[in-house]
């Protein structure tokens, strides 16, 4: 079995420090009273830090990304026909799920003004104090003001909720 | 002062490596089981915590994390576990009893059986940033035209307008992606559930979490006894007979091939985080007789 298995591609363990942090901090339950949290020497973590400052250099960036592929019309004669993506958002999940990305997206947008005014470095801040957070960082996140989460993932990630409390 | 850093709960009588690895700390001791007193309807404790002494203040640090992972995985295989979490920390044995092997024993030995046999597995996948925008741009005639434009201009909110149409278009794709990858990986997982930010534009496509059983053979599969035939090749896409590792390795492999543009990791076994706490949406019909909680 264990041959068998293992020649799949399945890692037994995550393969970087920041998967195994991934895996292991803020999971597991959590006893009452006498038995504390102490998680002081762990210097971490990047992982949700790009979530909260991602906008308009996210724009930026694609938009640049299309100019370089427009350099290059060769490239772009080779992308059409790739399967799946013309397949239409029939099923209820997906509906929701778009629409709320969607409405993130627009909403981070919204925050351009704010971002350009210098604001971006206090999001910085902001999100390095959630990753050091006990709590789960996905309801403890400190947005600013006028930027959520796009509500279709949060609607993912609500299984995950639901298992981290204790 | 000497403390017990905790790590899992486990059954009574939970073989340990020998010799048990070294704990998390400095230095490091070699975790071992702390035991419970008889609790009401079972002559012993059910459950046992394992733990090893260290030194305060506990200062944990990144290699710790890696350690406290491996002595998680090296534990799992013996049996069930419910994880504690990452620096959990009882002054003694008495308030580990307490705590953990009073009360609360008879409800952690039942998710210790509900979770026998089963191990999660995670699956990540993600798209260069590259092919998907490629992509979207030819699927998207009416970003044609604003590309002309945008190409042309050095105009920033005009880039920026650029940019966060290609992005919408990108978010699409990505939950469109996401729900394929779904729909062929969950009728293989007795419980399935995310595990973080996917989808955005600056998000990977999926990051999810499936629990499945470990064990090939059928042993507790009252719903289709018999059913299961290891050399039969590969099962329709609607209904394995059984929802174990073996079939979900298949499966992602099967993802992976029918998805070359997406990146996939897939890792496991893993101890059941996501799913030591209750209600577990069922994936179908095989969990819900074992996780009626």
């Amino acid at each position: 079995m264990t041959v068998a298995t293992q020649s799949i591609g399945r890692a037994p363990r995550p393969s970087s420090l920041a998967d195994v942090l991934e895996v292991v901090l803020d999971k597991g339950i959590v006893i009452d009273a006498y038995v504390r949290v102490a998680l002081v020497g762990i210097e971490i973590l990047t992982i949700d830090a790009r979530i909260v400052i991602a906008s308009v250099d996210t724009y930026l960036r694609f938009a640049e990304a299309v100019n370089r592929l427009d350099l290059s019309s060769r490239e772009r004669e080779q992308v059409t026909g790739v399967p799946g993506l013309v397949k239409s958002v029939s099923e209820g999940g997906s509906q929701y799920k778009t629409k709320g990305a969607l409405e993130g997206v627009k909403e981070t947008a919204q925050d351009f003004v704010t971002s350009l005014r210098g604001d971006g470095e206090r999001d910085e801040v902001a999100a390095r104090r959630d990753g050091g957070s006990e709590q789960p960082r996905h309801r403890s996140r400190d947005l600013p003001q006028g930027r959520g989460a796009p509500a279709g993932r949060s609607g993912a990630r609500s299984g995950n909720g639901s298992a981290d409390g204790a | 002062m000497t403390s017990l850093l905790l790590y899992a709960v486990v059954r009574d009588g939970h073989p340990l490596p020998d010799p048990p690895p070294l704990g998390l700390g400095d230095p490091p001791e070699p975790i071992r089981l702390v035991r419970g007193r008889a609790v009401a309807g079972f002559a012993t404790c059910p459950v046992a915590v394992v733990a090893s002494p260290v030194a305060e203040p506990v200062n944990l640090t990144d290699s710790d994390a890696e350690r406290h992972l491996d002595i998680l995985l090296g534990l799992l295989a013996n049996g069930p576990v419910i994880p504690l979490r990452l620096g959990s920390v009882a002054p003694d044995e008495d308030a580990v009893r307490d705590e953990i092997l009073g009360e609360a024993a008879p409800q952690l030995v039942a998710r210790l059986d509900a979770l026998d046999g089963l191990v999660e597995v995670h699956v990540d996948a993600d798209e260069d940033e590259t092919t998907a925008i490629r992509a979207v741009l030819a699927t998207d005639p009416a970003l044609a035209g604003v590309r002309a434009t945008a190409v042309q201009t050095t105009d920033v909110r005009t880039r920026i307008s650029l940019g966060e149409r290609v992005a919408d278009r990108v978010v699409m794709r990505r939950a469109e992606q996401a729900e394929q990858l779904l729909d062929e990986l969950r009728p293989f997982a007795v419980a399935d559930t995310g595990r973080g930010p996917m989808g955005g534009p600056e998000d990977p496509v999926l990051r999810w979490a499936f629990l499945v059983h470990r064990d090939p053979e059928v042993r507790h599969d009252r719903e289709a006894p018999g059913e299961y035939e290891p050399g039969n090749g590969e099962p329709g896409p609607g209904a394995p007979r059984r929802r174990d590792l073996r079939q979900f390795d298949e499966a992602v492999e099967r993802v992976r091939r029918g998805h070359p543009e997406l990146v996939i990791e897939y890792v496991g076994p893993l101890p059941a985080f996501h799913f030591v706490v209750g209600p577990v949406e069922p994936a179908g019909e095989p969990a819900r007789s074992r996780w009626g909680w």
